[in-house]
């Protein structure tokens, strides 16, 4: 016979390290794959060299381990965009990091985000502006969280291999068009 | 041609608010398909009755954007996990397959990392003492009904502990807490 454990009563620890800050400018010329079973495709890229990826607080180490900070550009990246019919949009989001001390680190991370009622609809609408989310003097901003893993060669941030990190994000949308991507990145511990 | 985009596209100086609200726990244990001769294989749950739960047996919670959610009342029917292993860090990658107190089951697909003390090698040799490794880890949930629909929407943080035991093989007590962040 089974004797089911007792339940806790406690959580276990937990905590966010702060690691670093990113922003990427996304290119106007998205390329819209178009409607797919289930939903619509869109592929959006990064403006090289315009992304930037810095410390909030311009430390030059990771608070409490002594790690050097991450400082640098997104050389690279790509996010594989599917908005659902059932108005949540998931993504799989590949980049390259290029460190000041140039040192090339890839991420990589899965977005699941809701874009509210009618939002898929009103983010692939063609027509006038004023049907369009967000304007330049009020644009709409999508709240993310997503879970980025990293992978380097390099000695010196190779400590980030090894860590489940969580992004707390926003994706800023003028006139149905993706502007600007901006995400904190932490690690679990 | 790309646009200007913003005037005030310079770095920030301040985090993004951030919080992460406690959901549901749910503890288990997995069976180990490998013996002392094979790496480790396939992790899949052994026989018992997993329920899902709150610490402090609240029914509903308040995420930090005011939503009132019901804390997902379900038992878990079965998981797998391939934990492919590196040098100190397991990577966690499978599935938990749900029934819930409705006709709709609730299926989560996660991945994460395995934090293992001392690494994952000597973590399984059973004449070492016994040393739990900590589990961090994402999930996606699909879920066609309507009570539990808006875990759908995002992506849950689960913090963990794995704790070995070699009676009958090797076993994993699994303890799990999934929070909602926003």
């Amino acid at each position: 016979m089974t004797v089911a454990k007792p339940r806790r009563r406690s959580l276990l620890d937990k905590s966010l390290l702060y690691l670093f800050s990113f922003d990427v400018e996304a290119d106007a010329n998205r390329q819209n794959i178009g409607f797919v079973p289930g939903g619509v495709r869109v592929n959006i890229q990064a403006r090289p060299n315009l992304s930037r990826v810095y410390h909030v607080l311009r430390d030059r180490s990771i608070a409490g381990t002594g790690s050097p900070a991450i400082s640098g550009t997104i050389e690279w990246g790509g996010d594989w965009l599917d908005l659902r019919d059932d108005d949540i949009g998931f993504s799989d989001v590949k980049f390259a990091i290029r460190t000041d001390d140039d040192a090339v680190i890839y991420g990589t991370y899965p977005v699941t985000c809701y874009l509210g009622s009618g939002g898929q609809r009103r983010l692939i609408k063609a027509g006038s502006d004023r049907d369009k989310l967000g304007t330049e003097k009020e644009p709409f901003d999508i709240p993310l969280i997503t879970t980025p893993r990293f992978t380097t060669t390099s000695k010196v941030y190779s400590w980030l291999s090894e860590l489940q990190c969580m992004g707390v994000g926003r994706i800023r949308v003028v006139r149905n068009e993706f502007r600007r991507i901006t995400y904190d990145v932490y690690s679990l511990s | 041609m790309n646009r200007p985009i913003f005037a005030d596209a310079g770095e920030r100086t301040r985090l993004l608010p951030k919080t992460l609200t406690y959901g549901f726990s749910i503890d288990f244990r997995l069976k180990l398909e490998s013996d002392d001769n094979n790496p480790p294989g396939p992790m899949v749950l052994a026989q018992g009755d997993y329920p899902t739960y709150h610490v402090s047996d609240r029914d509903f919670i308040t995420t930090a954007d005011g939503a009132l959610r019901e804390v997902p009342k379900a038992k878990l029917k079965s998981a797998s996990d391939f934990l492919p292993v590196t040098r100190d860090v397991a990577n966690l990658n499978g599935r938990f397959l749900l029934t819930t107190d409705t006709f709709s089951p609730l299926v989560m697909t996660y991945g994460g990392v395995l934090n293992v003390p001392g690494g994952t090698r000597r973590w399984l040799d059973k004449t070492k003492p016994i040393r739990s490794a900590t589990a961090y880890l994402h999930s996606r949930q699909d879920y066609v009904g309507a009570k539990y629909r808006s875990l759908v929407w995002i992506q849950l943080i689960g913090i963990g502990r794995f704790t070995p035991s070699f009676e009958d093989g090797i076993h994993f007590d699994v303890e799990l807490d999934f929070y909602l962040p926003s």
